[in-house]
């Protein structure tokens, strides 16, 4: 048997249909047959896609679906802007209640992260000064740079030129 | 100013705000103190010292307005600016913090790291002191060293001027 009868009774024997796979008619049926070296190159390409596409659904899309977001904030929420200014301004009052210095008071470290919110502040410190009073025109004026308060008023008619002032400028 | 003499009552504080208070001053316990009233914005120690309750004084180096400082003291938070601002009020420094019957005393509480005064408390004419804390409470102490520590340092520097009639 030369070489081109044993290639040709090969084919014959692993694809018989070798010739109409490649020129398909529209009469015959819509079968693919394939080697067993195929199907196996198939299925292992198979596998190491499907492979690949769960491991970039776990890299991926799992931490990032908005389902697991919401999950994990409830389980570990994080902190509104509302609550570390809270949390701040606890701390700031427990800490310098006792302190006679404004200068002293407003250099607490706890004071100086609320000025460093800057004007997002500013509705919460207006919020607290109306609610509990509390030394915070430091904050307001250091924020703003504004000093609604007429020269020469007292604490209590300064606070409440302050109140005015947020009131106008809808802060509260 | 009003310095009537008036009858000190004791005023209930919250349990919580004394443990804070007695934490921060271990000494007050032991040696002796009465709340007069409760916690409040304003006055601070000097406009509590010099009968003014309506007013926080403060040197107020950003000039904030709502903060009293009399005119002419420089705007420093010192121990010589607190005493220019006794001066102008009549009391002159002294050597020591004993009753004198004829004349009402201030002691000048100084912190030794810093230099800086943090406090200061008047005699009454009973010899017991009076402090306002802040903005916490104000309170009748036994003792100047109640108020020692590291909080407000050390009385340092004492005033005095002529007990002026009707003054506790």
């Amino acid at each position: 048997m030369n070489d081109q009868l044993l290639e040709e009774t090969l084919c014959v024997q692993h694809r018989p249909d070798a010739r109409e796979w490649y020129e398909p008619h529209s009469d015959e049926p819509d079968t693919i047959h394939l080697s067993a070296r195929e199907i196996f190159r198939g299925v292992l390409r198979y596998r190491t896609f499907a492979a690949r596409v769960r491991r970039l659904k776990k890299e991926y899309w799992y931490p990032r679906s908005p389902r697991r977001i919401i999950a994990a904030q409830r389980r570990d929420p994080v902190p509104d802007i509302q609550d570390i200014f809270q949390d701040l301004a606890r701390r700031w009052k427990r800490e310098t209640m006792h302190m006679s210095s404004l200068t002293r008071t407003s250099m607490h470290p706890a004071y100086q992260c609320i000025i460093g919110m800057g004007s997002t502040a500013v509705p919460f410190i207006l919020r607290e000064l109306q609610q509990h009073g509390g030394h915070w025109l430091w904050a307001l004026h250091a924020i703003t740079r504004e000093d609604p308060a007429p020269e020469g008023s007292d604490f209590d008619s300064a606070v409440q030129a302050w109140l005015s002032w947020g009131r106008r400028h809808g802060h509260i | 100013m009003d310095i009537s003499d008036s009858e000190q009552k004791e005023v209930k504080l919250e349990q919580e705000y004394i443990d804070v208070l007695e934490e921060l001053f271990p000494k007050l316990k032991g040696e002796g103190y009465l709340p007069t009233s409760g916690k409040a914005d304003k006055p601070n120690c000097i406009g509590w010292a010099l009968y003014d309750n309506n007013q926080y004084w403060d040197p107020n180096v950003i000039g904030v307005r709502g903060y009293y400082w009399p005119p002419g003291i420089p705007r420093t938070n010192t121990l010589e600016s607190w005493t220019k601002v006794f001066e102008l009020h009549g009391y002159k420094i002294c050597t020591h913090s004993a009753l004198e019957p004829d004349f009402e005393k201030v002691a000048l509480y100084v912190t030794p790291n810093t230099n800086t005064p943090e406090h200061v408390a008047r005699q009454k004419a009973s010899g017991k002191w009076v402090s306002k804390l802040g903005t916490g409470a104000d309170i009748e102490h036994d003792t100047l060293s109640g108020l020692s520590g590291e909080f407000y340092g050390v009385p340092v520097r004492y005033m005095k001027r002529p007990r002026l009639p009707g003054a506790e």
